[in-house]
């Protein structure tokens, strides 16, 4: 159930390799029940890729049973050291097929192989190391001294079958987040990569297999977030689910979740993050973070810096030192060829996406009216759905453009006098994700940090990944926490114990 | 048979003397009875460097089961300690490890893991070679090393500190920071184990070592240090004189840039190390000797609580801090036990270490087979009764049969004292109190067994017992995160789990006020 892919570039290095096309279950590909299959497609050439088998509500149920006969049978009787040397040697055979599988993401995403997708891998190998080494830490319980003829104590215990779907933004990266915490903590999986990127975790599935897996402990089921995401959403045999994807989704997955067997729901939603440049801050370093908290991934973040607010006093020596950063740093290949290192700026995922964020620019331009930069001449006619940076500066806390997520190398600049009002400009979001503030005063630091609604605060930077730390949204930003220690405790229950001794 | 090694320049040194002056070769080539070759280091290893000691003495290893020299090391001095203290005083103060990503370190102790466990074979024979023990266990103990060692790696980037709340005026945290140089000593019951369980919860926090091994067993220790550079860890950070007691031993204790100094061995030089360490107010921790009681219940699964005395008491020889070297009966099952558990030790396979059936290898040295058969002595003339056992093996090699006394008093000298060999001591009792003051009454407190199937006596005998591990229907059973130290005279500190970080790291806390 495979085929074999030829990846190449414009230089002339092309890779073969064998992508698997059907549902990962109990450790082998198969087709779907209704022989449903998805086109994928490259975003930076519009280029068919592939086709691959698309899980039914049949599929996803089935995949949800043989999750739940390996937990019983095999998986809930391994012990956390046994866990611990499977995502070990996961990590060996993740860290030998590196190059392949930031190949396999550039082919699906477009990300820039060199500066975006092999990041992604490296990433994943911290990941997998952090919780190889979580499985016999991160989940004990506790005693508790009570009176004398008790015999007290918490148990966290893994939920059995988990439902984890995960977006297109970071494909393989994204899936990491959930998974290895998942797997940590004792569980079995079903797990729906997103419909436009399935490539590389269908894919990882081969890897699982050679790591020894046993069958049934990880299943892979792409599919339509309306068939195979309502179908996990909607089960009765899952008592936990974990989410990453846009706030509405995230909404139905709560009510889908109410509709069905109040399954525990994790989610990681939307944002609009904003970075604060306080009078004093230092400028260059503002802008770098800046550039790259909007320009990274072309914008196609969750915790994208998208709206900056800077002091009245260094405004505009602020904008143009993200517009140089910008120019320095960020731009499309010559070439428009994601795997040609001359280019940091991906293309847009799909025609939808496409069409969404130039929706906004349009709006920002001629039916807002606000100051428009363009850093780069126009694009000329190109076949990938690229689009340049944008910044626009004076807009006011009400245009669409700061209320709603773009999702899109789009960025709002404002300008604010008083600390008060900057704080209320910020919180002034139903977002909550990520914050961002730049300042050299200690107080003033801790001030933002302790005032500002978000889930994650960096001062001085932005965009500044530590997966030690727990990781999630205030208000319609998510519920829950993962990475860290969370990634496991989010995975597990609470039992409380208590013996009463003679 | 009993096999030996092979020496290279035995013309250059007379063999009776212990400790010579010498040009020996850095590394000489060993074969192990088993007919695997390697090379031997035999240099100090300081600055990720294997060098000759400054004065150029060295000192004789000799293999316990043959009474044979393997080879000679070299022997460390007042000044290479201080040379080793320089280098990872240097290591900390100015180098990467104390400060880097914790993460990374992580990544040398998983690395320094892998590459042990490449050569785990060899590294088993040389424990064999060196300490005595059967082959399966020092199998057994490098398995436990690679474990460990990975686990403590996973800890690296867990360790955290607190936000503690106290109004918005304040910002409060605490961090936990590593100490500075740490001396280790360790012993020569399990000499690779117990290098592992130091080096590793110092490292990983960030601190640098000076490390003395047993010069009964330097062997392994200077083996694997060959890959301490090749697991990334930079020059300096980790650092072994080998030598003796009183002179590097003393050296370590009393070193001004020492913070810190963790000792396994013997409960009398224990407090020696204590008191030294005291006039430079050292941090110290201390994992001592042990009279660890083994308690069976009439309710018990009695074939497993047979089990489970012999692995109490013949594993390791016997020479093992936390041995359950004295056995409880309850007398409604007394009678059969006894006979089952003399006909058990009667079964034990002693012998040549690296025949595969072995259980019991040799007694470590020719001093403690001596201190052995003393107490075997003392035990006949205290009037116990020598139920099997009770002589040595052969006039070649330490071995020891597996020994048994009963009709003990509780006040004999046999149940008191810690005797480190294959002797245990079998008395009776009927109820839950009598059993816990008996089991309690000694000044040790490292570890107890209990053998029982009823819910109400495991858990209400674990509470009473005053030890720092309570094995229940298990013995010697150990898990890298559960912590594993002494009560009274067994010790200080713990071993394993989160419990050894915390004595290699202080905690600073910082409250910062906000607002006026």
């Amino acid at each position: 159930m495979s085929t074999v892919t030829k990846v190449s570039n414009i230089h002339g290095v092309s890779v073969e390799y064998n992508q698997p096309l059907g549902l990962f279950i109990n450790n082998e590909f198969v087709k779907s029940s209704d022989q449903e299959k998805i086109k994928t497609f490259n975003p930076s050439n519009g280029e068919y890729i592939v086709s691959f088998y698309a899980a039914s509500e049949k599929d996803t149920n089935l995949a949800i049973d043989v999750a739940e006969r390996a937990y019983c049978s095999s998986w809930s009787n391994t012990t956390p050291n046994e866990r611990s040397e499977l995502l070990d040697k996961l990590y060996h055979l993740t860290k030998k097929n590196r190059e392949l599988l930031g190949t396999i993401e550039t082919l699906d995403t477009g990300k820039p192989f060199h500066s975006n997708s092999l990041n992604d891998i490296d990433q994943i190998l911290e990941v997998i190391r952090y919780y190889s080494g979580s499985c016999d830490k991160l989940t004990t319980g506790e005693t508790f001294i009570t009176e004398n003829n008790y015999h007290r104590y918490t148990v966290k215990q893994p939920y059995g079958v988990v439902g984890l779907i995960v977006p297109w933004n970071y494909p393989l990266a994204m899936a990491a987040w959930k998974l290895f915490g998942c797997l940590a903590a004792g569980n079995t999986v079903v797990i729906k990569p997103s419909e436009h990127t399935s490539l590389s975790l269908l894919y990882y599935g081969k890897l699982l297999v050679e790591a020894g897996l046993p069958p049934g402990v990880v299943n892979i089921i792409p599919g339509y977030g309306e068939i195979t995401g309502r179908a996990i959403a909607m089960s009765d045999k899952l008592q936990k689910l974990s989410f990453t994807g846009s706030t509405r989704v995230g909404k139905l997955m709560m009510e889908m979740s109410g509709q069905s067997n109040m399954k525990d729901v994790t989610l990681e939603c939307g944002g609009k993050s904003p970075a604060v440049v306080f009078r004093d801050a230092n400028l260059d370093n503002a802008a770098s973070w800046i550039a790259t908290g909007i320009c990274y991934n072309s914008g196609q973040n969750c915790t994208a810096t998208s709206r900056v607010y800077a002091d009245k006093n260094i405004y505009n020596e602020l904008i143009s030192k993200i517009v140089e950063e910008i120019k320095q740093n960020w731009k499309i290949s010559s070439t428009f060829d994601p795997f040609d290192d001359d280019g940091t700026l991906g293309p847009i995922i799909n025609n939808t996406q496409y069409d969404r964020v130039t929706d906004f620019i349009h709006v920002g331009s001629h039916i807002e009216k606000l100051n428009r930069i363009d850093i780069f001449k126009e694009l000329g006619e190109c076949k990938g759905n690229y689009i340049n940076p944008v910044i626009f500066t004076d807009v006011p806390q009400t245009s669409v453009l700061i209320q709603n997520e773009i999702f899109g190398p789009v960025l709002t600049i404002s300008k604010f006098t008083t600390y008060d009002e900057v704080v209320k400009l910020v919180n002034d979001s139903r977002y909550g994700l990520a914050a961002a503030a730049f300042t050299e005063d200690y107080r003033l630091a801790h001030q933002f940090t302790k005032e500002v609604e978000a889930g994650t605060v960096w001062i001085n930077s932005s965009n500044d990944e530590c997966i030690g730390m727990p990781f999630g949204g205030f208000k319609m930003s998510g519920i829950g926490r993962e990475l860290g220690a969370t990634g496991v405790e989010s995975y597990l229950q609470t039992k409380s114990v208590h013996f009463n001794l003679r | 048979m009993l096999a030996h090694s092979r020496i290279v320049s035995r013309k250059l040194y007379n063999l009776n003397t212990i400790r010579c002056f010498s040009h020996l070769p850095l590394s000489v080539p060993i074969k192990l009875p088993n007919g695997l070759e390697y090379e031997q280091p035999t240099g100090l290893f300081i600055n990720n460097k294997f060098v000759p000691s400054k004065q150029h003495k060295t000192f004789e290893v000799i293999n316990p089961s043959t009474e044979e020299e393997i080879c000679h090391v070299y022997e460390g001095r007042e000044d290479d300690v201080e040379t080793a203290v320089q280098a990872a005083s240097n290591a900390f103060e100015n180098g990467s490890w104390a400060t880097i990503d914790p993460f990374i370190r992580g990544q040398c102790l998983h690395k320094l893991a892998d590459l042990i466990e490449k050569d785990k074979e060899i590294v088993a024979s040389i424990e064999s070679l060196d300490n005595g023990k059967s082959i399966q266990n020092a199998r057994g103990d490098v398995q436990l090393v690679i474990n460990y060692l990975k686990s403590t790696a996973g800890i690296a980037d867990k360790i955290d500190g607190q936000l503690i709340n106290s109004g918005s005026n304040y910002f409060n945290y605490t961090k936990r920071e590593p100490l500075g140089v740490c001396g280790q000593i360790i012993p020569w019951n399990f000499p690779l184990l117990m290098w592992a369980w130091k080096i590793a919860p110092a490292l990983v926090t960030g601190n640098t070592v000076v490390m003395k091994t047993a010069e009964a067993t330097p062997l392994s220790a200077l083996y694997v240090s060959q890959f301490i550079p090749k697991a990334g860890i930079p020059p300096g950070v980790f650092n072994i004189v080998s030598g003796f007691g009183k002179i590097v031993g003393e050296a370590i204790t009393t070193h001004p840039n020492i913070k810190k100094v963790a000792f396994t061995g013997s409960t009398k030089t224990g407090i020696h190390i204590y008191r030294s360490a005291a006039t430079t107010l050292k941090k110290v921790t201390l994992e001592l000797g042990g009279k660890s009681p083994n308690i069976v219940f009439g309710d018990a699964n009695l074939k497993n609580a047979v089990q489970n005395i012999m692995t109490g008491i013949y594993f390791n020889s016997g020479e093992v801090c936390c041995a359950g070297s004295r056995v409880y009966v309850q007398d409604t099952v007394y009678d059969q036990l006894i006979e089952e558990i003399r006909a058990a030790a009667e079964n034990v396979k002693v012998g040549d270490p690296f025949n595969e059936n072995t259980f019991q290898g040799a007694q470590t040295s020719q001093m403690q087979l001596t201190k052995i058969l003393e107490y075997v002595d003392i035990g006949k003339k205290e009037g116990a009764t020598l139920v099997t056992g009770g002589e040595r093996i052969g006039n070649k090699g330490y071995f020891v049969r597996p020994t048994i006394f009963s009709d003990v008093r509780e006040d004999m000298r046999i149940v008191k004292e810690e005797i480190f060999g294959p002797v245990v001591t079998i008395s009776k009792f009927s109820t839950i109190d009598e059993v816990v003051k008996m089991a309690n009454d000694s000044e040790y407190g490292l570890a107890a067994g209990i053998h029982t199937s009823n819910i109400n006596t495991a858990v209400k005998v674990a509470d009473r017992l005053k030890a720092g591990t309570v094995w229940i229907n298990t013995y010697n059973d150990f898990h890298p995160c559960v912590p594993f130290g002494g009560f009274n005279a067994s010790g200080l500190g713990r071993e394993m789990s989160m419990e050894a970080l915390n004595g290699y790291l202080q905690v600073k806390g910082v409250r910062a006020k906000l607002y006026d």
